[in-house]
Order: C-alpha cells, then structure tokens, then sequence
C-alpha cells in the first residue's frame, strides 16, 4: 500500500509535467486541428535553454524559467508561420507530415550542433527530503507540481478571462466566423502557439532539474506520451489535458514500479488506442456526428 | 407489390427529433416525390433508407425483406443506389472511372485473380465498355476522360446519376438533383429523369426542396415537415393542401426574418 | 469503335509487359555483371539490397497510404514482426529461407488483420497516431522478449542476397501493380476518394481497408524478413520511429498513388544516405527538410499520383486512354 502511494505521489509531478505540454497540443489542436508533432521538440529547447541560462549565463530559477518560456514561446510562432500556415488549407495529413519533418529538423539540428550525448543539468532547487509516513516527497517533486499549477491556474484565467482567450475560443469553435466578426485569426493562431510552447519551454526545464539530464531526443516519448493524454482528456479540452496528464502521469509510475520500467512506454499507447476505440472523443469531450 | 416501405422510421439527434415516425409506402415502378421545407427530415430519411443512418427505431423493408440497420453495401447489392445533395463524386478521378467503380457489385473475379491479373482482361474490357455505354447513354460520352471535379455543374450531377445507375438499381434514390441547377437545367433534369425512368424500368423517389421539378415529374408526392408526414397525394392536391401551404409559408416567413 | 478495338488492346499490352520484362532481366544481368567485374563492390552492394527492401515498403506503405487513403505511420512495426518471425523460423526452427520469408509476412499480415479490424474505424490523423501507437508497442513487446534475445538483439544467419532481393522487390511492384489496376484496387481507390460514396456504391469499405493493410503489411513482413537475413542481427531499435518516418519520406516524395514514384523515391533515397553515410545527421537534417519543402511547394511529390508510361510504342495509337491510377 505504501509502495503504491509512493509511485502515486511519483506519478503525480511527472504527470503535472505532462499535463503542461498535453496543454500545448489541445490548444494547438482546438484552434487549427493539427497534432503539431514538433511540440515534444520545443520542450526539449526549453531544457536547453534552461541549462545554457544557469550553466552559461549563471542565471538562477526564475530568470531562467522566463526566459525558457520565452524562447520556446517564439520557437513556436515562428514554427507555426514558416512551416504550417502556408498549409492552412491543404489536407490535414500533410499538415501532420510537415509536423513530422519540423520534429526531425529540430532534433537531428541539435543533435548535430549539440552532439547526441546528455548533459548533467546543474541544482536549481534545494533537494530536501520530506519523510511522510513512511513516503518520501522531494521538494523538487512539490516545486514542480506548485510551479505546474500556477501556470495552469494562469492559463486558465488567460482563456477565460481576458479578451485574447475569448477570442482564442471563438476561432476555435468556428475560424471561419471569428474572421468574419473581425477576429484576426493569424494573430490568435500565433497567440495559441506562444501560449502553448511557453509551457511546454517550463515543462522541459522542470524535467531537466528533476531527471539532471537532457538530451536533443528528450521531447519524442514525453511528446507522444502528452499527446496521448490531451486525448484522453479530450483533445480541444484545456481541462482535459490537465486530468490526461496526472492520468498517464500516475498510470505510468505505477507500471514502471509494479510491472516493469520496460513496459513504461507501451502504457501510454495502450491507453490511446483503448480511449481511440471505446470514446474516441476523450474522457471529457462530446460526441460529434460526421454530416452525410 | 410494395417495393419500398417504412414502418415507424425514427431518428433522434442529441434530444432533437429529426424524422418521427415515418410510414411510407413506394410501389414498383412509381416515379415519386418527397417534398419539405429546409430541415424538415428528408434527407435523414434517405440516409437511413440506404443504410448510411442506423434509426433509432422503425422499420425498413424492401422487395418483402427487413433491411433495418444493414450497412449501405447491402442495401446497394440489394438493389438500391443514391445520388447525394453535395455531390460526392470520386472528384480525383475520370468520368468513365467513376462509372466503372460503381459496376463493383457485378465484378466476378476474387482478390487472388486481381493480385495476379489472372484472367481479368476479358471482364476488365466488359467494364470498361458497360461504363463508356452508360456514359453515352446520359451525354456524357466525350467527357469519359475528363476529371470529374472539371466537369461543371449539371453533368457533375448528371455524371452522379450515371454512377448510381451502373449498380443496376431497381430503386433509385435522388437527393436534391436540381439544386443548384437554373430553370434550363432543372428542365432538362425533368426530361433526363422521365427518360431513365423509362428505359432502365426504375422506381424512383426524388427528394426536392424546390416544389416546381417534383411537380412536373412526380406523379405521387410525399410532404414532409419537421419529421412528419403532414401530405400525401398527387401534385394537384399537394398544391392545393392548406397544410402544405402553410409548411412552406411559414419557411418563406422565417427567410424574410433572417 | 476505336476506344476499345480489342486486338489492338491486347497487342498493346502485350508489348508493354514484353518491354518492361526485358528491361527486368537486363537491369538484373547489369548488375550482376558489373558485381562479377568487381566495378559494383560489397559496400554498394549492401546498399542495393537495402535500396530494393526500401522499394518492398515503399511501395507496399503506398497501398495503404497512397491508394486507399489510410494514414499508416507504423509500417516499421511489421516489418519488425516479419523480421523477428522469418529470423525464428529459421534460426530456431531450421525452416527453410524461402518459407521463413514466407512466415514473416503471413504474421505480419495477420498482425496488420488484427490491428486494422479495430483501428480503421479511426480517420485521418487519429488513425495515423493509433499506428504509431501500434508500432511503438511491438517495438515494447520485442524489447521484453528474452526468447529472440530482448534488447541485444537477434543474431541470424545471412541467407538474403541481391537475387533474393531484386526477384521479391520486382514481385511486389507487379502484384500490388496488378492489383490497383483491377476492380478490387479500384474500390480502395474509391474508398480514397469518398468512403461515404464508395459504401453507397456497394463497396465494402472496412473489408477494403484490412485488405489493404493486410497485403501492405505482408509485404512490410517480408521485406522485414529479408533484412533479418542480410545484416546478421535485429533488435527493437532498427525499427523504431525514424524507420517508420523514412518509408514515410519515400511514399511522400514518390507521389502518395504512384508505385513507380515510391520505387524511384526508395532508389533516390538510399542513393543519398549512401553518400551521406559519413554525415548521419545532416542527412537526416536534409530528410527532413525534403519532408517539409515536398508538402509545401510540391504536395503530389516527384509523380502525383501518375505512373511512369513508356515513352514509346511501336504499335500505332488509335485513341487515347488512361488507367486508372495512371495517366
């Protein structure tokens, strides 16, 4: 029982990191249908981004998390004007294959500029032990989890609060008619994605203090995995991706401490094709009939 | 003998009551209409007479048999073939391909003599020429080789029909053929559909929403409004039905509001 | 009268496949003349074997792809299978090359069975995903399987050579060739085209689907096997992702409804790594920039969804026609 809810409070922060990039893919996929395949790859700039800031420029926490999320926030505009905009009327799939090359371009041009070796990341964060009942929580664990929530919490006012978001919803339930209300929908398109790698930029710095190391192939499987929880929460549902993310966060601990770490990986996927067939619309989406 | 008859034919969208109760009957050989201002259930009825739609509830029987919730390749093996409102032509591929997909149900060579093009060559050529006769037979004939998306409009439409008739239908199913289409070319529509009526010894039922093709051509019409039978006669007493009157009256009404 | 003069049609026929036979043949001597002469050398020659396993996936990703419109990003996954199924009938049961081969694509045509039954249902880029996802989990299930040697890797005897290769890589061209070009192809196209339309034409369009990922995945398998036989040890990680993404990279570029773009796409490409072999990222840097450029600039890729048609015949055209899938 004990060991149980040790990988729970495990899965818990690891999931709260999924939950921060599952958010990119949603809002991403809410606005312009794409699953932008390059998001797992701008996490992994942000944890380079973080580790140049601290190693490099001797930055502590906070700066070096704006300034993670600042980059990848502009990695992402940028992505999205030179690669998917001039697709926006073409098939999705070829949008989707672009995204395909966009995520091989960014990691095979780190990887040839960076080499493909990991780098040890450098302490942000105090590592003090708290012993709860037999449980150990870090304090990294309670940083990452604290610094997820307040993001999610910030996101949740910019959606619903400001006029930036009201408009990011309106473009999301029908682009066509936001245009016509005088909606510019490139800048809103632009906004989504800034607001989404920001996040995925925190996420990835967050995981490099919390596993010490980094590599240029880091963001595939939490890319693949965050995408796997933004649809099992509903893909287009910012809620939905938080509770993917804790969901996968958590089931995933639990194999890799009950079952073994090998299987870690085929968790994720076997829980997308479950969701996929049995309610492919997410645990907290709505039907949707295909007009004949 | 009835060739096409509903029981009760019901669809539920979320909470919104689509067709309610629908009891209908066509005889072999009748040439009918289904008329109805916009939304009143029309096409949901033909989605889930061709098996595109499963009902909710009701009853589906054609040529004596229950075809309720069978898929839409079942229905057209048995015999059915539809055109669709939004025209849903293989656009990417040539007029004469278009035909020659739809003569699918009557291909008699399997998958293992296609692998290895065993013998297909004589029932190929036979396919190929059955569509180039289609074709020549709807006016079609110099447009085999044209892309189908290029075709403009009418022979789109006609094109559609051409495909639904290479199934070797008893019942054809038209959805909406003339919208879209000015009064020339719904005239010519009107002749075209009276001429393969004849020739191919169909029953047909014609969807319309605008009153004056079913008129001319139908010899029995069908009102439908907010999924239910509010009509039945012929086009006289349609025209003439206070009911009807106001079913379209109060559409006209709600344009003008809009 | 003119269009389908059967005689004409016939002879027409009969000398494209004459034409196309004995170009066959006089590429295959080419070759194994030059390697006689010691012009082509084992380096080369190890890349015309991948060149022709590249063709075997290429082409075969296309059926499901290109043809019938099913975005499959998880070809690697069966070829894996075949690789790993065609190695243990050889390796631990003694079985005969040729039934190992065989072996290797009937299980992976049945993994693509029973993957596609629940799965096609999925459209577009969920369907894409739920592939990847397929993949990803055999790639899992093979990691943890200690019989074919877990994470080391499966050591197998070399039985594959370029004959093999370029006899089974001619063979899939002409079958799935054949079958696109018949009625049951046509009905995939269909389903391409408009799966609604399709299933109103009496077109069973779930049994075309696992059609096409069976075959497609069966001849994943056998490619899969062939490579097992070539480079003496498999393991999980050849067939990851990337090799998923490079198959991809072939389809794309060839032209998504062209077997002979996916051929010369295979060729092309494994001509570029080869040059590149010492430079392993910028080609991968390049691979992926030619992913991005072909579907903006170029969506159709080198051929559209045409076919390579001879450019000459010696027999007088009456009147003009086109193939389907061909133009």
């Amino acid at each position: 029982m004990n060991e149980f809810l040790q990988q729970v409070i495990n899965g818990l922060s690891l999931g709260s990191v999924y939950a921060l990039i599952a958010l990119g893919y949603t809002m991403v996929y809410g606005i312009v249908r794409l699953i932008n395949f390059a998001h797992g790859d701008i996490y992994m700039i942000g944890a380079f981004i973080g580790f140049f800031t601290t190693r490099v420029l001797h930055l502590s926490f906070i700066p070096a998390l704006i300034l993670s999320m600042a980059c990848a926030s502009l990695l992402g505009v940028i992505i999205e004007r030179l690669a998917y905009k001039p697709l926006r009327h073409a098939p999705r799939i070829a949008i989707l294959i672009t995204a395909i090359g966009v995520s091989f371009l960014i990691e095979y041009s780190m990887i040839w500029a960076f080499s493909p070796q990991p780098r040890a990341y450098p302490d942000l964060l105090a590592n003090y032990q708290l012993q709860l009942a037999g449980l150990i929580i870090t304090a990294q664990q309670l940083f990452i989890l604290g610094i997820a929530i307040i993001l999610m919490l910030g996101l949740h006012f910019l959606v619903q609060k400001t006029k930036s978001g009201k408009a990011m919803r309106a473009v999301s339930y029908d682009m066509d008619a936001a245009a016509l209300m005088g909606i510019n929908v490139n800048s809103v398109i632009s906004f989504t994605f800034a607001i989404g790698s920001a996040l995925a930029g925190a996420a990835g710095l967050l995981v490099g203090v919390y596993y010490n190391r980094i590599d240029p192939l880091m963001g595939i499987m939490p890319g693949l995995k965050a995408f796997v929880a933004a649809v099992l929460g509903g893909i287009g549902i910012i809620p939905g991706a938080m509770v993917g993310g804790i969901i996968m966060g958590v089931a995933e601990s639990l194999v890799s401490g009950f079952l073994s770490s090998t299987y870690r990986d085929a968790v994720a996927f076997a829980i997308l094709i479950i969701i996929l067939l049995v309610k492919p619309t997410g645990l907290l989406g709505k039907r949707s009939v295909e007009k004949v | 003998m009835a060739l096409l008859e509903t029981k009760g034919l019901s669809m539920t969208f979320g909470g919104l009551r689509a067709v309610a109760g629908f009891d209908y009957i066509l005889e072999e050989g009748e040439l009918a209409g289904l008329i109805g201002p916009n939304g009143a259930g029309k096409t949901t009825v033909f989605n889930m007479i061709s098996g595109l739609l499963a009902p909710t509830s009701g009853h589906i029987y054609y040529a004596g048999e229950e075809i309720t919730r069978l898929p839409a390749h079942e229905v057209t093996k048995r015999g059915m073939a539809r055109t669709f409102q939004n025209i849903r032509l293989f656009s990417q591929l040539t007029a004469l391909e278009n035909v020659m997909i739809a003569f699918h149900r009557h291909v008699k060579y399997g998958y293992a003599r296609a692998f290895l093009h065993l013998n297909i060559g004589r029932e190929e050529e036979e396919i190929r020429e059955s569509a180039y006769r289609l074709l020549e037979e709807v006016g079609l004939a110099e447009r085999a080789h044209q892309i189908a998306h290029n075709l403009p409009y009418g022979e789109q439409r006609r094109l559609e029909i051409a495909r639904a008739l290479a199934t070797r239908p008893k019942l054809l199913l038209l959805d909406e053929p003339a919208a879209g289409m000015n009064i020339q070319e719904t005239a010519r529509l009107k002749t075209f559909i009276q001429e393969i009526h004849d020739r191919y010894n169909l029953t047909i039922l014609v969807i319309e929403h605008d009153m004056s093709l079913v008129m001319g051509v139908c010899r029995r019409i069908t009102v439908l409004d907010y999924g239910m039978k509010i009509a039945e006669g012929t086009p006289d007493e349609i025209r003439s039905n206070p009911r009807v009157i106001e079913a379209y009256l109060g559409e006209e009404t709600a344009d003008v509001a809009n | 009268m003119g269009l389908l003069s059967v005689p004409q049609h016939r002879l027409e026929k009969m000398e494209r496949q004459l034409i196309w036979g004995a170009f066959v043949v006089l590429l295959y001597l080419l070759i194994i003349g030059l390697k006689a002469l010691g012009i082509i050398d084992q380096y080369t020659t190890n890349n015309l074997v991948l060149a022709g396993i590249y063709v075997i996936l290429g082409v075969s990703l296309n059926l499901i792809n290109g043809f019938t419109g099913q975005f499959s990003i998880g070809h690697a996954g069966f070829m894996s299978i075949g690789a790993y199924f065609g190695a243990i009938a050889t390796v631990k049961f003694g079985l005969p090359f040729a039934l190992a081969l065989l072996m290797g694509g009937l299980v992976a045509a049945l993994a693509g069975m029973l993957i596609g039954l629940p799965t096609l249902r999925l459209r577009g880029d969920y369907l894409a995903i739920a592939t990847l996802g397929f993949g990803e989990i055999i790639r899992v299930v093979f990691l943890n399987w200690e019989y074919v040697g877990g994470a080391r890797g499966f050591s197998v005897p070399r039985l594959t050579n370029f004959t093999w290769v370029y006899v089974i890589a001619v063979l899939t061209v002409v079958i799935i060739r054949n079958w696109v070009q018949s009625a049951h192809g046509r009905a995939c196209i269909a389903v391409r085209e408009d799966e609604v339309a399709a299933s109103a034409m009496g077109i069973n369009t779930t049994l075309y689907k696992v059609i096409a990922f069976s075959v497609g995945a069966a001849f994943a398998g056998i490619a899969g096997a062939l490579y097992a036989h070539y480079f003496f040890l498999i393991a999980p990680h050849s067939f990851g992702f990337l090799r998923s993404v490079e198959v991809l990279i072939i389809v794309v570029l060839g032209g998504l409804g062209s077997i002979s773009g996916s051929v010369i796409a295979a060729i092309l490409l494994t001509g570029l790594s080869m040059l590149l072999a010492n430079w392993p990222y910028p080609r991968l840097i390049i691979y992926s920039l030619t992913l991005i450029g072909i579907m903006i600039y170029r969506p159709g890729g080198l051929m559209g969804m045409r076919e390579i048609a001879l450019p000459i015949s010696f027999i007088k055209k009456k009147g003009e026609e086109r193939q389907l899938g061909a133009s």
